[in-house]
């Protein structure tokens, strides 16, 4: 069972990533021509810069991936056609951190902002440049292109600036962009109805931390695919560029912040302080000291992974009911970073957010389920405390008596009709309750202690010893417990009932009573009633025990200390 | 007349201590009460009794267990108990009659005039009866009793199916149990009017009745006349 869940998570999540990965494979039939090679600058403002016939051999060779940040170049690059008939619509494709003018054998065809001498002389243009090139221009043979580039405007040292130039026919990036952006589009659009679903669930149906976190995990996880796919929409300032790098480092160091918080929430692992700032500070780290922009996500992406993961085992060791999916979808996670390629980690790991997110919806519903079931239960115990007075035995019985008193003790009657209705009261009033102070649960019992007392005819007493009243109890459990002993066994003269409430971290509650039934079955309804009502306050985090003990029987019951509010 | 009062209610079994000696007070009634099943059995197997007023609810112990321990029920039930929907299963265990609680007098005073009336018949529809076999209790319909015939301190219930069980009550006391088609035909005798086929005459003045079932019953001569009257 354990087994065929990680493997239909893994299969499931290694399927939509291939579906998201597939662009990779669009053939590029048509025309590609890279250009850079042979290429020779001058750092001096060259005049001639563009001039074909200028000798040029005393330049140094340039590799165009040097091309650094502060610097003003002259670039002369040779390109040779060897094709006789170049595709129409055939673009010279140029994308790199810099402004620059381009010259096509001499003559001017495009600008790239403008460059300058200093920052002050240097215009920043988009990133990306592309010009129609004609026929003539690429007829065969040899052709000159030169450039004139700087690139002042940069706010610090990059590693590479330079992104490539290339000759290419057009359809190939329309059919390359339509196929990149649909499904990334698609994955933020989730991202985001999540997170407005999540923030809602929040706002309006429960105010649990882990649904809030959650929230901004979808929404950071939406804008981080978002920030990715922006470059696609818009062609925007080249300067613009690393802010948007800054912004994406900060974007995926908050989904990992909230994927890790949303975890310990969501298990309530203790000291989440510890966990968050240690996070923090290694993901500072990695942001500050990774060598590029791509290592830095992709290590704190990685690091975010493995403590999620952590998180996860340590929750399946102590048993949490849906910590078993979790686990297998990081796990799926991680063996899918290993098998796809380095380049598709951003849609990864928007689709790994996916699946966390669908056992999320999965989890809740659940949830619903449970809160639905709890709810009625709720209902029904209230329904069986009120019934419980009215069970033929205690009231037909009760009514006898009445009608005996009235027709021999008639003030006798009065006092017994009285101590009915302070019972009934106070069962009406703590039935609704989850949870009531003791000393209503007390009067309770004192009161149906005196009821029988009425009833049977006997000598009988009732000691509670308490230290400190300030605790809350599930109501009627200890009514409960003493009900029973009254129609189970036979009650004489000197009979003692005790309730020993000792308190500390948690309460525990002894109370001994008579026993004379030989073939007692031991639980009953009754006993049904006390776990429900223990199970509805206190989940696992209680005990009952009850059996004979020499000639008497002794209840315990122990259960976590909640003070009575003031 | 001794009677034996079982309840567990101190108060309870006051009022009908009080109220049956007012009604019975001719009679003079031994009224005795017991709080407890278990020493209930132990002085009814030692004494016999005319009358049991029985609570079905004693401790959390079923009052029924009493009337399946004790062996011979020469006397009569009647069943006080605030559990009105077991009166059904009552009537069952060939119990006289069902008061349900809180009673009045007048409610009492009923129930035992048809203990004290010998020749009244239940008022109530009873539909089967409950005999002690080996492994327990099992039911006999009533619509399935022929007729019925004395065995001692027993009586053979007659089937349809030819066959018969015995039931622990006398003969006197099951008649007052019996609905009315329930006859008297002698004093060892009691058949279902409605499956009587002919009234036969035999030699020296002697009669039977030929059954469904192809048994003969014998008819009394004293009760000739009322039987004749009946089947016509």
């Amino acid at each position: 069972m354990k087994i065929y869940n990680l493997l239909i998570t893994f299969v499931l999540l290694l399927l939509s990533t291939r579906a998201i990965a597939q662009d990779t494979n669009v053939q590029e039939k048509k025309y590609l021509q890279i250009l850079g090679e042979g290429a020779r600058v001058s750092h001096e403002l060259a005049a001639n810069c563009h001039d074909v016939n200028l000798d040029d051999s005393e330049w140094p060779q340039f590799n165009l991936s040097q091309i650094a940040e502060y610097k003003h170049y002259c670039i002369r690059i040779p390109v040779t056609i060897s094709q006789e008939h170049v595709p129409r619509y055939t673009i010279l494709r140029a994308i790199f951190l810099g402004s620059a003018k381009f010259y096509w054998d001499g003559k001017y065809i495009a600008a790239k902002g403008k460059p300058g001498l200093d920052l002050d002389s240097e215009q920043v243009g988009p990133i990306e440049l592309t010009v129609p090139l004609s026929a003539t221009e690429l007829s065969q043979g040899q052709h000159l292109l030169t450039l004139a580039l700087s690139t002042y405007h940069h706010i610090e040292d990059m590693h590479a600036i330079y992104y490539g130039m290339i000759l290419t026919s057009k359809n190939i990036k329309q059919g390359f962009n339509f196929q990149q952006k649909i499904i990334p589009l698609m994955l933020a659009g989730a991202m985001f109805l999540l997170a407005v679903f999540f923030a809602l669930i929040y706002f309006l149906y429960d105010r649990r931390p882990a649904f809030i976190i959650f929230s901004c995990l979808c929404f950071f996880s939406g804008a981080l695919i978002g920030l990715e796919v922006i470059k696609y929409f818009w062609n925007y300032p080249w300067d613009f560029h690393i802010l948007r790098l800054r912004i994406i480092i900060l974007n995926v160091l908050l989904t990992g912040m909230a994927l890790i918080a949303y975890y310990l929430f969501y298990y309530q692992i203790k000291r989440k302080v510890i966990w968050l700032s240690f996070t923090l500070l290694c993901f500072i780290a990695l942001a500050l000291f990774s060598p590029s922009y791509d290592i830095k996500s992709l290590s704190i992406f990685v690091l975010a992974l493995v403590i999620s993961l952590l998180i996860n085992v340590l929750a399946y060791r102590k048993n949490h009911p849906s910590s078993l999916i979790h686990l297998s979808i990081l796990i799926a996670g991680f063996l899918l970073m290993v098998i796809l390629p380095f380049s598709f980690i951003d849609k990864w790991f928007a689709a790994l957010f996916s699946f966390i997110a669908l056992a999320n919806l999965y989890s809740l519903m659940i949830q619903f389920g449970n809160e639905k079931t709890k709810a009625m239960q709720s209902l029904r115990l209230e329904a069986q405390m009120l019934r419980r007075n009215l069970q033929p035995h205690f009231l037909m019985n009760s009514l006898t008596l009445i009608v005996e008193w009235v027709e021999t003790e008639p003030k006798l009657a009065v006092k017994f009709i009285d101590a009915l209705a302070d019972e009934f009261r106070l069962l009406n009033t703590m039935s609704e309750q989850k949870l009531v102070p003791w000393l209503d649960e007390r009067a309770l019992c004192q009161k149906h202690f005196e009821i029988m007392q009425y009833r049977y005819q006997k000598q009988i007493q009732l000691n509670i010893d308490v230290s400190q009243s300030d605790f809350l109890i599930p109501p009627a459990i200890i009514h409960t417990v003493i009900e029973n002993v009254f129609s189970h066994n036979r009650i004489k003269n000197g009979d003692i009932f005790d309730i020993h409430v000792s308190q500390n971290d948690s309460m525990h509650i002894k109370i001994t009573t008579p026993f004379r039934n030989k073939n007692h079955k031991g639980t009953g309804i009754g006993e049904d009633y006390i776990k429900t009502r223990l199970t509805e306050s206190f989940n696992t985090h209680w005990s009952f025990e009850s059996a004979a003990k020499n000639d008497t029987w002794q209840t315990d019951i122990k259960f976590p200390l909640i003070k009575k509010p003031r | 007349m001794h009677i034996v009062i079982v309840e567990d209610e101190p108060i309870i079994a006051q009022r009908l201590k009080r109220q049956i000696g007012e009604i019975l007070e001719a009679e003079k009634p031994i009224i005795k009460w017991f709080d407890d099943i278990e020493d209930a059995n132990e002085y009814l197997t030692q004494q016999s009794i005319d009358l049991l007023m029985l609570d079905l609810n004693l401790h959390g112990e079923n009052g029924f267990d009493l009337l399946k321990d004790v062996s011979a029920q020469s006397f009569h039930t009647i069943i006080v108990s605030a559990y009105s929907e077991q009166a059904i299963t009552a009537f069952e265990f060939g119990v006289l009659d069902f008061v349900a609680k809180p009673f009045q007098k007048e409610r009492l005073q009923a129930a035992l005039t048809r203990f004290t009336d010998k020749s009244s018949h239940a008022s109530n529809e009873l539909k089967q009866l409950a005999v002690k076999k080996h492994d327990g209790l099992s039911f006999i319909k009533i619509a399935d009793i022929n007729f019925i015939k004395a065995d001692s301190h027993y009586t053979q219930l007659h089937m349809n199916t030819c066959d018969f069980a015995l039931h622990d009550k006398p003969i006197d006391k099951l008649a007052m149990l019996l609905p009315e088609q329930f006859v008297r035909v002698h004093r060892s005798y009691i058949v279902d009017i409605n499956k009587v086929i002919e009234l036969k005459i035999g030699s020296g003045a002697s009669y039977q009745l030929l059954m469904q079932d192809n048994n003969e019953v014998p008819v009394s001569r004293s009760r000739y006349q009322q039987i004749k009257s009946l089947l016509s």
